[in-house]
């Protein structure tokens, strides 16, 4: 059996993660009483610093877009893109936002409609600003982590030859150093940090499953439920992952997006499709013209910490996440320019997410500003079931519910498949294109982990964990645009040769002459092929 | 461009010499091709023979260089292959050091057009003291594919001997595409070259064997190319 293993980055992280997931069954309240106050102390009291960092990594992002920069292609001149602009965009759409939109589409500007995060006058003001706060946690911030990751990544793995691994992103700063015990470390924790994160997901993500058919079919929830669908899950994930990007994740996600699509279709057709409409621009420009104001506000004079539980919470989780995003997407982003890139990573999914958002949220608080619906408070009691409580005022409910499941089911797919395969690709010292056997071993022990922490009741804590590495990732983020910038600096000028003779000392020498021999092409036969191969 | 495709190049250019007990002669020129210690250059400066080779080169190109340097700093080469048939030959530092090579480095012979710019760079050694690195811009004159099916470009521009085994370069992407052979003197008969001049055949054009059989020769032993 072939493998390709990074062996300390390999066998640590493995090892690490299952001694986490042992302590966590036992011990999972410990880690509760841990990592939930760790997680409520960084939001109180780091929120400013979140704000801070997301908004010079967005302006950071802007300025690589429209400068010199822009004309680098990951990849190098010659090389072309790997995969058509909508597989591409596919498949970074369903392994960046994914899933969360499916709920929080609906629930969360039904949250800031029920509870506005400031004090309104009207039903309008308090559905205009739900959607604002909704836009600003779901648009170009989010992307713009993602951005920035995948893009350091890409460049440093495809431009500059380093391998396709979190480590590599701080060549310009740690030199060499990224081969040895710093560049392992950091690829350990990129590695636990992706599986827990994805695992955790998969914990969650088949609850809200569960939910949904009980909701439509009256199914149990239960924990032996729970388990069937992380087995089926995981079962394609790893089907989707053993057969490769292209043949499994590449038409996993057109898949998933060709559902989505007709899911959003049909909300936007059967629903208040002029409000829809209507709403889309307005939405847009609300957050345009608010944006400088909601991005860096802080609650300072409302003494509020409202913030805490939504854009803090959020910024926290869009970074946690960024290593396992920004991975997936630089893998699939080889021969793009740097231009381009940007605009597939910041503006098209920011605009698509704001399609979606606007076409489910807004159809939610139609209901309830003009049809005298409660959806609101239904929503708000039941995150899980929000989307399914939607589709119940749609023709045929039934059906589109179930659409809604399969949606719900294959967003998981992608997410857990694109996840496994950016471990794969860490553990494998940054082969690309690492061994079947390996790519079966993390698919399976995601799955594994989700069922555990599933069973003894250690997702809560463990999300936490992830949530709160956001803070020293944030930190690593900002290094991260200093990195970057002096990368593409180095790239842009003048590369010239480096040749370090260390120990090696040239010996001094007298030049007696020089020789002017004739040249003259001998030609090819079967004596001079046998010369040259006996050098 | 020109300058920066010097800067580029110059620290990867080698004067090639030959061990004489504890003198050197000069042969040519040898450029590095690859971070493993692999460089490029002409067969026929080889002499068909591989024993005492070395490289050096000035400590900095860009300085003005004193005129009698009478000794030079060398490592030890060695033959790794030597194709005669078209004139390529890589060789490797008997003891590498620590390299670095710039990225995008081999250029693509088949895509050059006639009157594409050029920057050839090497060592006129020799010639009236000159010592240090040099460069010469010519425009691609001609293609030529010899009988034997070896690709050359002809280039207008007269180059000194001690420039052949230096890397002729696109000046459009700044990637190698040639490896320059001599001054371009076709005899009447056979369709061999040689260099000097014959009467009757003296033409201001130099030649270069394309890149693509120094590329092969390292990809043939596994290297990846930048």
């Amino acid at each position: 059996m072939k493998l390709d293993i990074h062996p300390i980055v390999f066998f640590t992280s493995a090892s690490l993660i299952i001694g986490f997931v042992v302590v966590s069954v036992f011990f999972n309240e410990l880690l509760g009483n841990v990592f939930n106050p760790l997680l409520a102390g960084i939001s109180t009291n780091a929120g400013w610093f979140f704000t801070l960092t997301v908004n010079i990594i967005l302006l950071f992002i802007l300025y690589l877009m429209f400068s010199q920069y822009g004309n680098i292609r990951l990849g190098g001149d010659d090389a072309e893109p790997d995969f058509s602009t909508l597989s591409w965009f596919a498949m970074l759409f369903s392994a960046g936002m994914g899933i969360g939109l499916l709920f929080y589409g609906v629930a969360e500007p039904m949250f800031h409609f029920q509870s506005p995060p400031v004090a309104v006058d009207s039903a309008a003001e308090a559905a205009r600003n739900a959607m604002k706060y909704t836009f600003l946690h779901w648009g170009l911030h989010p992307w713009a982590i993602y951005a920035l990751v995948a893009l350091a990544l890409a460049f440093f793995s495809f431009n500059k030859g380093q391998p396709l691994s979190i480590r590599s992103i701080f060549y310009p700063i740690l030199g060499e150093k990224i081969n040895g015990g710093w560049g392992n470390l950091i690829d350990i924790l990129a590695t636990i940090a992706t599986l827990f994160g994805v695992a955790t997901s998969l914990g969650f993500g088949v609850q809200q499953i569960n939910a949904g058919l009980n909701h439509l079919l009256g199914i149990e929830q239960s924990p032996l439920v729970q388990l069937f669908l992380i087995l089926g899950i995981t079962t394609i994930a790893t089907i989707s992952v053993v057969r490769g990007l292209d043949a499994g994740i590449r038409k996993l996600s057109e898949l998933n997006i060709y559902l989505a699509l007709t899911l959003l279709v049909f909300v936007f057709v059967f629903g208040p499709t002029l409000f829809i409409a209507n709403g889309f621009i307005e939405n847009i420009g609300v957050y345009l013209t608010s944006f400088a104001e909601i991005a860096t506000w802080n609650e300072t004079f409302e003494n509020t910490n409202w913030q805490n539980d939504w854009t803090v919470f959020y910024w926290a989780w869009w970074i946690a996440w960024s290593p396992f995003v920004g991975m997936f997407i630089a893998r699939v982003s080889r021969g793009r320019t740097i231009r381009e890139f940007l605009m597939g990573v910041l503006c098209i999914p920011t605009l698509v997410t704001f399609l979606w958002i606007t076409v489910f949220g807004n159809s939610a608080l139609y209901i309830d500003l003009f049809q005298g619906g409660t959806l609101g408070q239904g929503v708000t009691e039941n995150v899980p079931l929000s989307l399914f409580l939607l589709l119940e005022h749609f023709p045929l409910s039934s059906l589109l519910s179930v659409l809604g499941v399969l949606v719900v089911v294959s967003f998981f797919v992608t997410s857990s498949d694109s996840g496994s395969m950016v471990i794969d690709i860490i553990t494998a010292g940054g082969n690309p294109d690492p061994p079947i056997p390996q790519r079966l071993f993390w698919a399976i022990l995601e799955g594994v982990v989700a069922a555990s922490l599933l069973l003894s009741g250690g997702l809560v804590a463990l999300q936490s964990a992830v949530i709160a590495t956001g803070l020293p990732f944030a930190v690593v983020l900002l290094v991260l645009t200093y990195s970057l910038k002096k990368g593409l600096n180095e790239y842009t000028g003048v590369q010239t040769f480096s040749v370090k003779t260390g120990k090696l000392k040239a010996r001094n020498f007298q030049i007696e002459s020089r020789e002017a021999p004739l040249v003259r092409f001998h030609k090819r036969t079967k004596k001079t092929n046998r010369e040259e191969s006996n050098v | 461009m020109y300058r920066q495709i010097s800067q580029k190049f110059a620290g990867g250019c080698y004067y090639l010499l030959r061990k004489k007990e504890d003198a050197v002669v000069f042969l040519g020129t040898a450029f590095l091709m690859h971070e493993e210690g692999y460089l490029l250059t002409a067969t026929y400066l080889l002499e068909e023979n591989y024993e005492g080779l070395m490289v050096g080169k000035p400590s900095n190109p860009e300085a003005f260089s004193p005129l009698s340097l009478d000794t030079v700093q060398a490592f030890p080469l060695d033959v790794v292959k030597a194709d005669y048939a078209t004139n390529t030959a890589l060789l490797r530092f008997s003891k590498p050091p620590m390299i670095h090579t710039p990225d995008h480095m081999v250029g693509n012979a088949e895509s050059v057009q006639l009157g594409t710019s050029v920057l050839g760079i090497g060592f006129p050694f020799g010639h009236q003291e000159l010592q240090n690195l040099g460069v010469q811009s010519a425009v691609i004159a001609s293609k030529v594919c010899l009988r034997d099916r070896v690709n050359l470009f002809l280039f207008d521009s007269a180059i000194h001997t001690g420039m052949a085994g230096g890397p002729l370069v696109n000046y459009e992407d700044g990637r190698v595409i040639g490896i320059m052979i001599g001054l371009f003197v076709p005899k009447e008969e056979g369709g061999d070259f040689v260099r000097g001049s014959l009467p009757g055949y003296e033409t201001s054009f130099s030649y270069a064997v394309s890149i693509e059989y120094g590329k092969a020769m390292l990809e043939d032993l596994g290297l990846t190319l930048r």
